[in-house]
């Protein structure tokens, strides 16, 4: 009887001392794992994090917020990027463009700091470089993307249907720096067909079943204010869920709304929220916009297009000292 | 009836302590989990690396701390970006963006990898411009973050902590004996009132602290997964050598036309003239045998010869018999040849039935001559291959008899049971395929054949057919079969092949590439299956990387680390 209520002390006390080890092992074992954890930071970035618009870096914010140019959420970055001194440098082959006739165009970013070094360019919307070709009227749009070559430019085949004055816009991120914009201005020689002039606010367009109404909030696009609009999808007449669209260069849809007189240029990624598209955006200048919307659907790319009447909001005191041309450059 | 009761109270608190032991050992695992870091960052301390990504590449470079002005010598990594392929044979031109004049010498060393010989002059971070002329044409990356002259950080600074915490998990379990040797003896002195008390406070307070101190340490976990930013339960490392090694390959996820179909289950059963039976007619001895098991047979073909076999007193009734029926003949015969001698004053009635007579004695002498003893030859109703037989030369066979089955597989037909749910889909006209439970043999040469005519009465299912052609005689008879059926419309779904998907715990789980080296296990939920393809309804996005090839070797150095 003795021996037993021994040994059952001897369990007691031999359990109960490992319970406590293994409490006192646990606390350690967390301790370790924190200072691993700082040690780590310590030895990453210095820097506090920095949240900023992928494609807008002068915008920054704390995390989950949204920018106000082009609605996508603030991206975590580790440094402010350099705002390098690009430029690029554009040929096209053969010299003289003709309407009808193929030509390549091919664009040589430049950091004009250092101009014997090579400018390698992130990826940004699944491709390195988006270039959005418009006539001066408006009236024709494309979204093309000139691939890298072993020359060391990015070229791409393209036909322009008539002849007249063409707008290049290349959007690209050389890697390391900010995201920049240029607008370059091409002749084509040809047979010209008389300029298109749009004053009819257009917000709805049809691409084979499926139709889209932009509907912005109020009613009325304002300029010189974050507003929202959304891209209300049907097929065959029947409401649309924009998550069955196809992912195309990483968005459900992209729209390059280009002003008719500033030609300035606002390109947005729509945010899928419910069944329908979700687009924030500023628009700097009252007037009209036209607007180009691409998706995914089916298999095949969808391009529409539409007419936007922005209204003039707020007093804008810069107005009158605007230069066009550098505020693309610096915008987007 | 004393010392039970005092047993029942030490027995319950052991239970007790076991609990606590328990809950905590699993808190340890998950601890175990975050001290994975530290083994990562030894293996981070033995090298840095550098990783960028383009739409065609993905490269990754790995260097030991570079020496400044020394030779360094850097491993590149290149592989595609969407699928995971090494690219080898690439011409690569590498520049520093900060040092126009620095020179590398680049050279292949193994699949996807090569080595690149460089001297940095300078101790700080290089950007490298790297030109790339591979499979998928030419491209030019930027790694930044080459840090020259870095030196691999120290841990000695933890070793010390995790000493003097040893040395305070040794006092903790000193103090615990002693509060066991205390409370033992209490539990010694149970029958005093105050022993009783005791006793009772003591498991009291052990019992109210148990939970609090669980989520204690839960909140712990918590706090740690958090603070480290990774989910280490999900997401895993694999060297890029293995990759290669294991043939890792990815492909990214992208909506598409994903037909639906139902599954049937089957048996393949013989065409209508796609197998033999061929019985001997008669008793007999085989005599000549011409076939072998499973030659390759053609309609009409002589498989063997049987001879009837006559006992002995059979024997002396067929000699008896025929010698009746040849006197018959020959007595006839004079008969007829006398009536016609004398045809002139015979009767004509007479010489007519004395003809018929002959004729008669004719025939059944030739029938008799004709049958007796004779020899039978079995022939190959229909082409197709001799299956497995038990005969030999001499051999005796009865009547009845089954000698050989000849089987023809180029043609045979599945059986399926359709219930009512699925008996619409199945129609004329819609699309079919076979694949076999077993092996992996499929075909897509399906028809329907019948409908059902009637319904099974005991399961309420319809018996379908289908015919198939199976040339290669992939299928056999009796082989139980899926059979699906394709839906006319397609939907627009994330749709992965099957490969992809493996399971963890019992859960459907999809392996996604995050980085060159770093993989996340990710649940799904599964959708409709159509044998080559699984649409996923959650856990994969658009545009993500999921490893296509390997999946299970992923799951081994996910399960193992």
């Amino acid at each position: 009887m003795k021996t037993k209520i021994g040994t059952a002390i001897t369990m007691c006390a031999m359990a109960t001392s490992l319970f406590i080890a293994s409490c006192s092992n646990s606390s350690n074992k967390t301790e370790s794992t924190s200072e691993t954890h700082e040690h780590q930071h310590g030895e990453g970035d210095h820097h506090e994090h920095i949240f900023a618009c992928p494609m807008h870096p002068e915008v920054t914010g704390k995390e989950g917020d949204k920018c106000p140019k082009c609605g996508m959420a603030l991206e975590h970055i580790d440094e402010v990027p350099a705002t390098g001194n690009f430029q690029m440098q554009f040929t096209s082959s053969p010299q003289i463009i003709e309407a009808d006739n193929p030509v390549t165009l091919a664009f040589t970013p430049k950091n004009k700091d250092n101009p014997n070094a090579v400018v390698p360019l992130d990826m940004e919307h699944e491709k390195k470089l988006h270039l959005i070709l418009v006539s001066e009227d408006l009236s024709w749009f494309n979204h093309i993307h000139p691939d890298y070559q072993t020359d060391g430019t990015y070229s791409v085949a393209e036909t322009f249907p008539n002849g007249g004055n063409y707008i290049l816009y290349a959007d690209y991120k050389p890697s390391g720096s900010t995201h920049q914009l240029e607008k370059i201005n091409v002749e084509v020689k040809g047979k010209t067909i008389p300029a298109k002039t749009f004053t009819k606010t257009i917000n709805t367009a049809v691409s084979d079943a499926y139709s889209i109404t932009l509907k912005p909030d109020d009613g009325i696009f304002i300029a010189n204010k974050a507003i929202h609009f959304d891209g209300v999808f049907t097929n065959e007449g029947k409401p649309f869920d924009v998550n069955q669209l196809q992912n195309h260069l990483g968005a459900k849809g992209h729209m390059v709304a280009i002003n008719i007189e500033t030609k300035e240029y606002v390109h947005l990624h729509p945010e899928v929220e419910g069944t329908v598209l979700h687009f924030h955006t500023t628009f700097e200048n009252a007037g009209i916009y036209r607007a180009w919307l691409q998706f995914m659907a089916d298999g095949k790319l969808h391009t529409v297009d539409f007419v936007i009447n922005v209204e003039k909001g707020q007093v804008k005191t810069t107005e009158t000292q605007h230069d066009h041309n550098n505020h693309s450059d610096h915008k987007h | 009836m004393k010392t039970n009761k005092s047993y029942k109270i030490i027995l319950l608190f052991l239970l007790l302590i076991a609990n606590s032991q328990l809950l905590f050992a699993s808190g340890g695992d998950d601890h175990s989990h975050g001290d994975e870091k530290p083994t990562t960052t030894e293996q981070q301390q033995k090298f840095f690396s550098s990783e960028a990504v383009s739409d065609k590449y993905e490269l990754l470079i790995r260097y030991e701390p570079i020496r400044i002005g020394e030779p360094a010598h850097l491993t590149l990594f290149i592989s595609e970006y969407a699928t995971n392929k090494p690219i080898d044979n690439a011409e690569i031109k590498i520049t520093a963006q900060e040092d126009g004049k620095l020179v590398f010498n680049v050279k292949q060393s193994g699949e996807g990898t090569y080595t690149v010989e460089t001297s940095f002059p300078e101790k700080k971070n290089y950007s490298l411009a790297i030109s790339i002329n591979g499979s998928l044409g030419a491209d030019l990356i930027l790694l930044t973050n080459i840090e020259a002259g870095k030196e691999l950080p120290h841990t000695e600074e933890t070793n010390g902590k995790s000493h003097f915490s040893n040395w305070k998990n040794w006092l903790m379990i000193v103090l615990a004996l002693f509060f066991g040797l205390v409370l033992g003896i209490l539990i010694q002195k149970r029958n005093t009132v105050k022993g009783k008390t005791a006793i009772a406070v003591i498991l009291l307070i052990v019992n109210c602290f148990l939970p609090i101190q669980n989520s204690i340490a839960h909140g712990d976990d918590d706090h740690g997964a958090k603070k480290s930013g990774v989910n280490f339960s999900n997401s895993f490392n694999v060297p890029k050598e293995t990759q290669f090694l294991f043939d890792v390959l990815t492909e990214k996820v992208q909506k598409g036309s994903f037909t639906e179909s139902t599954k049937l289950f089957g048996t393949i059963i013989p065409s209508s003239n796609g197998q033999a039976l061929i019985t001997t007619p008669q008793n007999g001895r085989v005599i000549s045998l011409n076939v072998n098991v499973g030659e390759q047979v053609k309609a009409g073909q002589q498989l063997a010869v049987i001879e009837q076999n006559i006992d002995a007193g059979t024997q002396v009734n067929l000699l008896a018999e025929k010698n009746n029926l040849t006197a018959e003949y020959d007595a006839a015969k004079k008969e007829y040849d006398r009536l016609t001698s004398i045809q002139d004053i015979a009767a004509k009635k007479d010489v007519d039935e004395a003809k018929s007579r002959l004729q008669k004695a004719e025939t059944n002498l030739k029938l008799f001559t004709g049958n007796s003893g004779k020899t039978i030859a079995l022939n190959a109703p229909i082409s197709g291959i001799v299956a497995n037989f038990n005969l030999s030369i001499g051999a005796t066979v009865n009547t009845g008899q089954s000698l050989f089955t000849i089987t023809n597989l180029s043609e045979v037909y599945a059986e399926a049971q359709v219930f009512d749910r699925d008996a619409g889909k199945v129609k004329q006209g819609a699309k079919f395929t076979i694949e076999c439970v077993n092996d992996n043999h499929k075909t897509s040469a399906v028809n329907l054949l019948s409908l059902a005519q009637e319904i099974n009465a005991t399961n309420q299912s319809q018996r379908v057919l289908f015919k198939l052609n199976n040339p290669d005689s992939d299928f056999k008879i009796g082989e139980f079969v899926n059979i699906r059926v394709f839906a006319s419309e397609n939907s627009q779904q994330i749709a992965l092949p099957n490969s992809a998907i493996t399971e963890i715990n019992g859960k459907p789980v999809v392996f996604i590439k995050d980085a060159a080296e770093n993989y996340t296990v990710s649940y799904v939920q599964l959708g409709e299956n159509n044998g080559t393809h699984t649409s996923i309804l959650k856990g994969v996005e658009e545009g993500e990387r999921v490893v296509i090839n390997a999946s299970y070797q992923l799951k081994m150095i996910y399960l193992n680390q």
